[in-house]
């Protein structure tokens, strides 16, 4: 019943970027900040695609609640990566460097020719 | 002293509801404010201002209400009000705030959503089908409870055309970013 880790890769942009910005606990705002910041991705996350993408990632048992952080009277929760979502991350971490790294040696071998 | 106020009636289907955000937009930039969305539009006078309009559908909230209107908050988006559902955000048309929807498969699950609503309707009439037909089809039962028979029908041919028709609309995003 219940999913191998390499049954979830390739995961979609989005859901690659809320796990790996869950490494370590965090919030819903801190993750919309994190895509925010990895600028050249062109990934944007918006609030109705990360309340959605949460439910689903607590329900496919990769990421779980975590408590809650409180900043000033602002109470918001805390989520982090299961050691299944940590698995899943680190899969496709190294399935898209393995692109990354064929890519980059096609584009050298061309220069070579060129 | 109270704001000036208008009031507009309109009813709008769960497809159009892009074209409801746009005309929200067209509003406020006559300086009219929506206070209160649905069916019964309240706006209130105030600067004319550029902004974007955006509605959300929601018939669950796994984690809570509370996290739900704070992520919006957090992106920027201002909460204006909700209808049987249908949450009102906006946001300065010049601010940094993403789209409330950033992939298609979010983007189709409010429309499911409201899929999700109408086939329980629909559920709940077709159980009353058979004995309706039953009840119809007795000599003795009288002609106004016949006519309800025929209401019935009528109201679950109206729904089954509705989910088709946001069945062809969840089906369009899909294909839409497909091609992009």
């Amino acid at each position: 019943m219940s999913k191998t880790p390499q049954q979830f890769l390739p995961l979609p942009d989005s859901t690659y970027l809320i796990l790996a910005a869950l490494i370590e606990p965090c919030h819903g705002y801190g993750i919309m900040q994190q895509a925010a910041s990895v600028n050249a991705s062109g990934i944007k996350l918006g609030p109705g695609t990360l309340y959605t993408a949460l439910g689903k990632l607590i329900e496919q048992g990769l990421i779980q609640p975590q408590g809650e952080s409180a900043d000033g009277n602002e109470r918001r929760k805390l989520y982090r990566l299961t050691p299944l979502g940590r698995e899943v991350v680190e899969l496709e971490c190294h399935r898209l460097a393995a692109l990354v790294e064929w890519g980059r040696g096609k584009l050298q071998s061309k220069e070579v020719t060129l | 002293m109270n704001a000036e106020r208008l009031v507009k009636y309109r009813f709008i289907w769960a497809w159009a509801d892009e074209k409801e955000e746009r005309w929200l937009e067209e509003m406020a930039a006559q300086g009219w404010h929506l206070v209160k969305g649905g069916i019964r539009f309240v706006f209130e006078r105030g600067e004319p201002r550029r902004m974007r309009y955006r509605l959300d559908y929601r018939a669950s909230y796994p984690q809570g209400k509370d996290e739900y209107f704070s992520l919006y908050r957090d992106a920027g988006w201002e909460y204006v009000g909700n209808y049987f559902g249908w949450h009102y955000f906006r946001s300065p048309a010049e601010s940094a705030a993403p789209e409330i929807f950033t992939d298609v498969e979010s983007r189709a699950a409010k429309y499911t959503a409201v899929l999700m609503l109408l086939g329980g309707a629909l559920a709940a009439n077709l159980c009353f089908v058979p004995n309706a037909i039953a009840l119809a089809s007795r000599p003795d039962v009288a002609t106004p409870l016949k006519s309800l028979f025929v209401f019935q029908l009528v109201l679950i041919a109206v729904l089954v055309l509705i989910a088709i028709r946001l069945l062809v609309h969840i089906r369009r995003i899909r294909q839409q970013s497909a091609i992009r």
